[in-house]
Order: structure tokens, then sequence, then C-alpha cells
């Protein structure tokens, strides 16, 4: 038992000291308080792991001022107001015109004062990330954003093939060969580790530029860019030698006469035959 | 991500994580596998990039620079510009007290070997030396008044528990940390007299000089002299 306690007092200690280290205690909200929630949360949420390494992993500033302002403390809102207001309403301009844009960023506000949804920011990321996520989510719920979702079925990846310049030969023959090269592009694209088939989608589903993908995935716009290229030529490799192995001679024949090198553009029809949904005004 | 086998989204504070690269292995391959099989969480992490690409400053960056920050190279390309920086630093301090004795001593430069045996300074043994240079060691430079042209030199002020550098004409706290935020208050000449009625504990510092950038209880306070 005294170990136990030994060991929890040490623990405390060590919070205490990162807590003072890290964060400016600036508000009513004292170390030994914030030490009590971060030591509660991660008995909470991570039973076994260790409270320092986990308050490491934390923004504990941002928490911190996140905390202070859940529990009431006027000059943690005007902080908060000061630092991340302002990026709120620009952040919802970005989804929205202006008086939409204002509504959704008062909504947020609001929520987050009234509601105190600041508590549910958990101190993973920063403030500033968080809050975007919420105005982001705010927006889509709003339904303001132009939805893209797959929907990648034989019928758009044979259409894709179709307007993509493949060889058409209008016979009954070709066109179950093309049916049969659709499922090896599909499966191609299903047989991708989630890490690649996720850019893949973000790229050509989704239509974010390389510039896009590089704020959400934490990469070199250069890194990516090799990256796709990677993908793209591992893609036809493999779409190439599947389709000699398993497709007959003619439609062998018909593979060779395809133009791998459009098989970008190919990828961009079959990931990105989307489903529009547009609710309300504008758009992302 | 799942609850009893039923794949549930990932919260928005994993999302966020997801995006400023901050979430552990295991986390990161489970919302990496949601988010390519789930069209609803990659239309809002899309939505999510398009938007934050737009801003100027984005969180990714500062995540990336800490975790530049933290690679081994780095820090030895930091740690031997610190060496070569402080190394010249000395060099120049050392090479400019004649100047400094100068200019608060208001004489010149005593030479350590008298004129009358020129040839001493060249190789100076000590019995060549006058007499009187050897009984009387030579004076110790008196330590530089803290006239404005020195204070410039060291550019450093300890007051009060804090320490102010001098950057481009004006003293900065060195809790000052453009990247934490805080709200900044500008006070110009004309509102100065009245917030440091308001505030004397920040006179001190306004002494310092017309333009004094000071971090006080999570606000900076920029005085100007305009």
């Amino acid at each position: 038992v005294n170990q136990v306690a030994f060991a929890r007092d040490a623990e405390r200690a060590a919070v205490d000291a990162l807590v003072q280290a890290v964060v400016r205690c600036r508000f009513t909200l004292t170390v030994t308080t914030f030490s009590d929630l971060l030591l509660e949360r991660v008995r909470e949420c991570e039973p076994g792991q260790s409270a320092v390494e986990y308050a490491k992993a934390l923004c504990l500033d941002d928490l911190y001022l996140a905390t202070a302002c859940a529990q009431g403390d006027d000059d943690a809102w005007r902080e908060f107001r000061f630092r991340h207001f302002t990026y709120i309403s620009d952040f919802a301009r970005r989804f929205l015109h202006d008086a939409a844009a204002r509504d959704v960023a008062d909504q947020i506000i609001a929520d987050l004062w009234q509601r105190q949804r600041l508590k549910q920011y958990n101190g993973r990321s920063t403030l500033r990330t968080w809050l975007g996520a919420v105005v982001t989510h705010a927006a889509i719920n709003a339904g303001k954003v132009v939805r893209r979702s797959t929907t990648l079925n034989l019928e758009a990846v044979e259409q894709s093939q179709h307007a993509a310049g493949a060889t058409v030969v209008a016979s009954e023959e070709d066109h179950a060969t093309r049916r049969e090269f659709a499922v090896l592009v599909q499966r191609a694209l299903g047989d991708l580790d989630p890490e690649h088939k996720l850019l893949l989608l973000l790229y050509y589903e989704q239509g974010l530029t390389l510039d896009q993908m590089t704020t959400i995935l934490s990469v070199s716009k250069a890194t990516l860019s090799r990256r796709l290229e990677r993908l793209r030529q591992d893609l036809r490799t493999v779409i190439e030698a599947r389709a000699q192995q398993q497709l007959d001679a003619s439609a062998a024949g018909l593979v060779t006469a395809l133009d791998f090198s459009r098989l970008e553009v190919d990828l961009s029809a079959a990931l990105g035959t989307v489903t529009v949904q547009k609710k309300g005004g504008g758009g992302v | 991500v799942s609850k009893a086998g039923v794949a549930v989204h990932p919260d928005l504070n994993a999302i966020a994580a997801f995006v400023d690269d901050r979430l552990a292995h295991a986390e990161r391959v489970v919302v990496v596998q949601h988010l390519s099989e789930c069209a609803e969480c990659r239309v809002m992490l899309a939505a999510f990039g398009r938007a934050q690409a737009a801003f100027p400053s984005r969180p990714h960056e500062s995540v990336g620079l800490t975790r530049r920050l933290r690679a081994p190279a780095t820090w030895l390309l930091l740690a031997a510009t610190v060496t070569i920086a402080t190394s010249v630093g000395l060099l120049v301090s050392r090479g400019g007290s004649e100047a400094d004795r100068v200019l608060s001593n208001g004489r010149p430069p005593q030479p350590e070997v008298p004129s009358a045996a020129p040839t001493a300074a060249v190789s100076p043994p000590l019995s060549a030396t006058a007499p009187e240079t050897r009984s009387t060691p030579a004076p110790k430079p008196l330590p530089p008044a803290a006239d404005d042209l020195t204070t410039r030199r060291s550019g450093v002020r300890q007051l009060g528990g804090k320490t102010f550098r001098l950057v481009a004409g004006e003293w900065v706290d060195s809790d000052y940390d453009p990247l934490s935020l805080l709200p900044v208050e500008t006070v110009s000449a004309s509102t100065r007299a009245s917030l440091l009625d308001r505030m004397p504990e920040l006179k001190p510092y306004a002494a310092l000089g017309p333009n004094v950038l000071v971090v006080h209880r999570g606000v900076v306070y920029r005085f100007s002299s305009s």
C-alpha cells in the first residue's frame, strides 16, 4: 500500500512539475487543480498509461485555457476571445457567405460558452486545429458543404474507361472484357493499404490539391507528389500483370491496346465518380 | 473507434490530432483505416484541408517545426550556430573594450607600455618596462557606465526578475513568445501615463526606454514612442 501511495505521489509531483514548466498559470485555475484534472482524465481514458507521458503528449497550455474557460473564468474567456474568435469567424467564411458564416460562428461560440462545449477538447491537438474541425463539422451539419462521396461501382468504372478513351470496339466480347478490366482496377484499388488508398481518395475523389493535402497529412508537397506518382506506377504494373494473367488472349490484346499512361485519368474517373449532394447555398 | 464491433466515426479530437500529426502510431492506423473507408469523414477532412490551406499560418507548420526541432540533425546545426555566434560575439566584445573605456572614462586609453619604450610593445620583456610600471600594476579597466551606447552594445537588462533584450530599438521581454498569441495591448505615448497610473507595477519596465515590450499577467504590453 505504501509503495502504491508513494508511486502516486511521485506521479502527482511529476505532473505538477510538468504543468508548472509548460503552462503559464495565469487564471484562477491553479496548477494543483489542473494537475488533478489531468490525472483524473488519464485514469478515465488511459488507465494503464503513465500520467506524465500522457500529459507530455498534450497541448497543455491550450488545454489549460480551455479548462479555465469551461470553469467560467472571465480572464480566460477574454484571452480565448482575443485569440480564437476571429479565427472561428474567418474559418467559417471559408465555407459560407458572410451572413451565414456569422450565424455559424455565433452558434459555435454560443455552444462553446453556454453548453460548455470546450470541455470536449482533450488537448490532443492544438486548440486552434480543434476549433477548425468544430467549424468544419458545423458547416457540414448546416448542409452548406458540397458532399462528395464515391460510388465505386462497375458501371461507373466501365463508363470511366469509356470516357478515358480506352480502345472501344463495339462488340459483346469487348464489352465483357472491359467489365473484367473494370473489376481488375477496382480490386487493385481495394488491395491498397489504407494510407495509400486515403491518399488517392483525397486526391481523386475529394479533388484536393497537393497544397491542401499537405495541411491535413503533415507531409511535404514534394513527398506527396512522389508518393502519388509511385502509386500510379504500382497500380499500372499490378493491373497490367493481373490482366495478362487472368484475361484470355483477346482480352490481353485489349489490355495491351490500352494506353496505360492514361491510367491516371482512369483513376481520376474511377475514384472520382462522386455523388454530389449539395444542400443549401455556398460550398467548399 | 469501435464499440461492440460497430465502427463509429473518430471524434473531432481525433480528427484534429490526425491533422496535427499528434496521434500515436496505433491510433493513426485506426483513424487512417476509418478515413479510407468512410466517405463522410473524408468529406469532413477534405473540407477542413481546403479551408485550412487558405490560411497563411497553418497549425501543421508549427507542428512540423516542433518535429523538425526534435530531429538531432537540427539540434546539432543549431548548437553549432549558437557556438559560432557566441565565439564571434565574445571576440567582438573583447575587441570593443577599448572603445568602451574611452566612452565610459572620457579619456584616451592608456597604453600598457610607456611610449618611451616603443620597442617593448613588440616584445615586452619585463626588464624593458619602466620601474614605476612594474611596481604599480596597470589599473583595471573601470566597469562600463550604463550610458546609452553601452546599453545598446550589451543589449540585455535584468529587471524585476525579467530579462529584456534590445531588438531593433525595442526592449523585449524574454518571456514574450509570438507563437503563444497572447493579447497585445499597444500603449502609445499619449496613453502611457494613464496606463501606468492604472498599473504602477509596469512603471519600472516602461522606464527602460521609449519602446518596450513586456509580458505581464498573460497580456503583452507594447510601449511605443509613437
